[in-house]
């Protein structure tokens, strides 16, 4: 039995080498990828063994040999020393990243990431040298998050990539960035990074107990912690914001939220979120007020169009003709005389299709998903006109519908308005104007009842006075840079004033 | 962090109150404060504010000083806010019975309605707070809109009213007026009440409220300006109600706000009726009234009784099973009053307490089996997805000709032709429906129309006459005249009374907008048959009637008011040519101009 039942490590480290290397090699076996290699070196008493293990691909192997088997096999002094582990450990390794650990199962761990283990006859304990190298793309564009002016590198699927990119835009040493693991089987590496000044205490240590709430065989991206760590599992928002834009993240440190970067993914979160923060793009703060006050506010009438323009529609088509003028009722009734189906199955069939559009676009290639676009979209879309599957008008209302779906910056968030508004087709397909109205008040009633890690999902819409309406500059209008003065809810009150006029002259 | 800690802010409570005050106020307090006030009606509605303000002040203060009520005034509030949402229900009901399309089964409307009532209702005191910050802008939202669009449209003599008392109103006297005028402001404002309970539940924020004294200063300033604020929009929407619809019309019914909206038309005619503002001022504070006493009255449910929402789930699922087998019996219809009230009530909000009760996640498939249930039948049992008619199944009526039906002209075999159902029928309709066979967009004509003339009680009958001869369905929506037979506007008493019996009729169908014109003609009929025959459209013709004077923005809406309102005098009168001229005269100007 070498594990316990939280696949922890039961054997200890011993003073044996040779026990040591046999329990290593058991554990290793049918492990091909595994490098070990035996050296011993003499010394006054006689000679001593050292055993070193890591993993092949893992691990920066001209490293290890420059800075450990060099210095080892052919640099070594003869010693009289009698503590040789402090020797071997202070003097011969020529890397700083070294400390040594008695805990085995720590030990196998930092090596399963890349580290190399160093072993010496006689001591229960061994070295770790980092060395990871581990196989990764490079900083690319962001492609979800894509701004016309702004930085443009992306968080990729290293952590200390991601840490890098977030520490090397705020150079501060209350910026935290603390390291934890989860998954018992995957092990994986996340950060929570906060300003440890700025940052709520109390929010930040939710964060941590949600994040160690659970027991999960493997996190393999952040979206499964997301979820496990989301309490409104029913909710289709998000109440955890995820970006991949180091930008942003930094942004949202700076106002006192929490980030936790997860290794082997390349979308950070951020806690608390709200509404508002899923329709904040960051070069909403890079180009002028107005500008980005205009494009913020026609974000939310997208999210009101992607939401509610094909039950809209059901509803005025099958039920209250008579809002429309009488022209576009006729244009809409000829358009529709050849359609076979009632209006609902119609826009369902189009919205479907749509939906189907996307998702194969997302799996296709690159230029196989451009194809598709034009295939489904123009050739398919105009031989349904024709068979009289649908009507011309439909396809404009489905057309437009995803179009503002797609002017909401955050896909996680535009991917729940995509499904609510199957919810309101369908209540005005039963009720008209009035099932979309009771479907309006249940989503707004659900919205105001949703809160984020203690902040309402609302704000500042709602309880915008605790923070003496601050948070209302920066929410339907982007107010100029010099008037947002004050941080927003997420920091803690004494810490709010962000801007204030320099002394220095 | 915000704290969990079921308390709300000064700024919540206070919208709270603003939302069931203008959610109850704008549709009742016009009513009730003419209908008591009559002659002196401002003096009821000054009355009436300042004492609803004293009450509001007096709640507020009770709500600090004493706190949370004994068991005995528990109950007691508990029986009148039971009574009250009963109340407001069946006011909603009518609302939906009679103005909201589509015309489907009111009461299952109404419980889907609950059902969402009961949704918002049984969540804490915080969302509820958060869920009313956001919906006072649509609400306040709606209200400018309306304000905006009807301020134009006030008659001050109207709200002066000295013609109204002068034509048979009787002056009930300052005092009595005054008296009842508060008694009508009282019952418009009744949501006041409901302080009693948001009070205990007021967070005191540091922020806003440093110490006890200035707690209490703080909360009656803001109260007063609050109710400020409320008085405010009330006395403008009373001022926009009585301004367009006189006092007399307005103290008729329940309805006043839908005849006002009638009357209201945004610039552009883009939504030929407001239908869309309507339902969504409707609909949003008939729910904030209505979840606000649900809301209370289950929170005095739980604190005199702890098992009594258990015992409402149970009586729910009873109520479900009762209504399930006596629609299967097709008993549906003779339901008693009081199983329909308990079930209208009882079985949404059972629903929404046993399906989505906050909490653990214990049993959801269980709470989400009976949220389907709930969803299910409504949905079955309602029928409004059969009322759908898709857009291109519709016959669009452009005119409508109305002439009176007289039995003895036909002869009796003429007479047995022109019958329908084996009933006399009252009036001959005469429409210009579209043709839209073979009709093609964009070519710059209008669309074919055809003619289709048949003898109906009602419009609805014709609906049903029509259906017989077509497989479309009449769609009024879009109909641009109404031509009544020129023997309705004649000045003797047979005439006004058939006029009245007439547009008594074509009001409470609610099938015709309050904006289509009116024109009178010696051949109603005739002119719609004759459109286009000798190359001259009708509606050329109806618009040189305009020209040459004929009337100035007369709709029907209009009209019935002023039918109504002055039943003594002429009933139209149109200024042409700086004079004065009564509809007969109008009705030969016209035909001169024919």
């Amino acid at each position: 039995m070498l594990y316990n039942s939280s696949n922890e490590l039961i054997p200890e480290l011993t003073k044996d080498i040779q026990k040591t290397i046999k329990l290593l090699e058991l554990l290793f076996d049918k492990c091909d990828d595994m490098v070990q290699k035996r050296i011993v070196l003499q010394r006054k008493p006689g000679p001593v063994e050292i055993y070193i293990i890591y993993v092949d691909g893992l691990t920066d192997n001209e490293m290890i040999e420059r800075t450990v088997i060099r210095p080892l096999l052919w640099e070594w002094k003869y010693t009289e020393k009698e503590d040789f582990f402090e020797q071997v450990f202070l003097e011969q390794i020529e890397t700083v990243d070294v400390v040594e650990d008695d805990n085995l199962d720590n030990i196998i761990r930092c090596m399963l990431r890349g580290d190399t283990a160093i072993f010496v006859d006689g001591y229960a304990k061994g070295l770790v040298v980092s060395s990871k190298k581990l196989p990764v793309r490079s900083v690319g564009e962001t492609e979800s998050e894509a701004v016309m002016r702004g930085p443009k590198d992306s968080f990729n699927e290293s952590i200390r990539t991601s840490t890098a990119l977030i520490r090397r835009r705020i150079r501060d040493p209350k910026l935290k960035v603390e390291q934890f693991v989860v998954g018992q089987r995957s092990k994986t590496d996340y950060a929570v990074i906060y300003m440890e000044d700025l940052a709520k205490p109390g929010e930040v240590q939710a964060v941590k107990e949600r994040l160690k709430a659970f027991e999960v065989d493997g996190i393999f991206d952040s979206g499964m912690m997301e979820h496990l760590m989301d309490p409104t599992w029913y909710s289709p928002f998000p109440l955890i914001q995820s970006t991949e834009r180091p930008d942003k993240v930094a942004s949202a440190i700076l106002e006192g939220r929490v980030a936790v970067v997860f290794d082997n993914s390349p979308e950070v979160l951020l806690m608390p979120a709200t509404l508002n923060t899923f329709f904040q793009a960051s070069d909403d703060y890079y180009n002028r007020w107005s500008v980005a006050s205009f494009a913020r506010i026609l974000r939310y009438m997208a999210a009101l169009l992607a939401i509610g323009l094909p039950g809209f529609y059901v509803a005025l088509t099958g039920f209250h003709t008579q809002l429309l003028p009488t022209d576009l009722v006729l244009a809409i009734a000829t358009a529709r005389s050849a359609v076979t189906f009632p209006v609902v199955v119609e826009v369902l069939i189009m919205e479907l299709e749509f939906e189907l559009l996307r998702e194969a676009g997302i799996r296709l290639p690159g230029q196989m998903g451009n194809t598709i676009g034009i295939v489904g979209g123009l050739i398919v879309g105009q031989a349904a006109v024709d068979a009289g599957i649908v009507s011309t008008i439909v396809v404009i209302v489905v057309a437009l519908t995803a179009i503002a779906s797609f002017a909401i910056p955050n896909e996680v968030f535009a991917s729940g308005v995509r499904l609510l508004k199957f919810f309101l087709i369908l209540a005005s397909a039963f009720f008209g104007l009035y099932g979309f109205l009771l479907g309006m008040l249940v989503i707004g009633i659900h919205l105001s009842g949703l809160v984020s890690f203690g902040v309402p999902y609302l704000m500042p819409l709602v309880a915008g006075t605790v923070n003496q309406d601050n948070d209302q500059k920066d929410f339907l209008v982007r107010l100029p840079g010099f008037m947002m003065k004050k941080r927003p809810i997420f920091t803690r009150p004494s810490e709010r004033q962000r801007l204030r006029r320099s002394t220095k002259k | 962090m915000f704290e969990s800690n079921g308390k709300i802010s000064l700024r919540q409570l206070k919208l709270l109150v603003l939302l069931d005050g203008v959610g109850t106020g704008c549709l009742l307090l016009p009513t009730m404060t003419t209908r008591w006030g009559k002659g002196q009606n401002l003096t009821a509605l000054l009355g009436g504010l300042l004492v609803t303000g004293l009450l509001y002040w007096f709640y507020m203060e009770m709500g600090r000083r004493k706190g949370p009520c004994g068991m005995v005034s528990k109950g007691i509030y508990l029986f009148r806010f039971s009574w009250k949402i009963i109340f407001l229900c069946s006011f909603f009901i009518t609302l939906l019975k009679d103005y909201m399309l589509p015309k489907g089964n009111s009461m299952w409307m109404m419980a889907a309605f609950l059902l969402v009532v009961g949704y918002s209702s049984l969540r804490g005191i915080e969302e509820f707070g958060r869920l009313r910050e956001a919906l006072v802008w649509v609400v306040l939202l709606c209200v400018a809109v309306m304000l905006l669009v009807g301020i134009w449209r006030i008659n001050p003599a109207l709200i002066l009213d000295g013609k109204s008392r002068a034509h048979g109103v009787s002056d009930v006297g300052a005092i009595p007026a005054f008296a009842k005028g508060v008694y009508g402001a009282v019952i418009a404002m009744t949501p006041l009440e409901l302080i009693l309970f948001y009070v205990p539940h007021l967070q005191q924020n540091s922020k806003e409220i440093t110490d006890d004294t200035t707690w209490w200063h703080s909360a009656r300033t803001a109260t007063l300006r609050l109710y400020g604020i409320l008085a405010g929009i009330l006395c403008l929407w009373y001022v926009l109600t009585v301004g367009m619809l006189g006092i007399r019309w307005t103290g008729e019914g329940f309805g006043v706000s839908a005849y006002l909206v009638e009357q209201l038309e945004l610039p552009g005619g883009l939504p030929g009726r407001m239908d869309v503002f309507l339902m969504i001022f409707w609909v949003v504070g008939m729910f904030c009234v209505i979840s606000s006493f649900v809301f209370v009255s289950l929170m005095l449910l739980r604190e005199l009784c702890p098992m009594a929402p258990k015992w409402l789930v149970l009586s729910g699922g009873l109520g479900i099973l009762g209504i399930c087998a006596l629609l299967f019996l097709g008993e549906g219809e003779t339901l008693s009053q009081v199983f329909f009230w308990f079930a209208i009530l009882d079985v949404p909000v059972a629903i929404a307490q046993a399906g989505i009760r906050r909490g653990s996640h214990k049993g959801w498939k269980h709470k989400g089996a009976c949220f389907l249930v709930g969803v299910l039948s409504i949905w079955a049992f309602t029928g409004c997805q059969e009322r759908s008619v898709d857009i291109e199944d519709r016959s669009y009526v452009q005119v409508i000709a109305i002439e009176p039906f007289i039995y003895e002209e036909f002869g009796d075999i003429a007479a047995q032709e022109e019958v329908t159902d084996g009933t006399i029928a009252d009036y001959r309709y005469t429409i210009s429906v579209t043709n839209m066979d073979g009709y093609e967009v964009g070519k710059g004509s209008k669309p074919p129309s055809k003619v289709y003339r048949g003898m109906a009680r009602s419009l609805s009958e014709l609906q049903t006459c029509y259906a017989e001869v077509s497989d479309k369905v009449l769609d009024f929506g879009h109909v641009k005249a109404v031509i009544l037979d020129e023997s309705y506007s004649y000045a003797n008493q047979e005439a006004k009374w058939r006029l009245e019996k007439l547009l008594s009729q074509i009001r409470t169908e609610h099938i015709l907008s309050g904006n289509v014109r009116v024109f009178f003609s010696k051949q109603a009929g005739g002119l719609v048959v004759s459109d286009g025959e000798d190359e001259t459209q009708l509606g050329e013709r109806l618009l040189g009637a305009v020209r040459h004077g004929m009337y100035e923005d007369t709709t029907l809406g209009t009209y019935m008011v002023a039918q109504l309102e002055r039943l003594e005098e002429p009933i139209l009168v149109i200024s042409s040519d700086g004079g004065e001229l009564t509809i007969e005269e109008y009705v030969l100007n016209f035909s001169a101009c024919e």
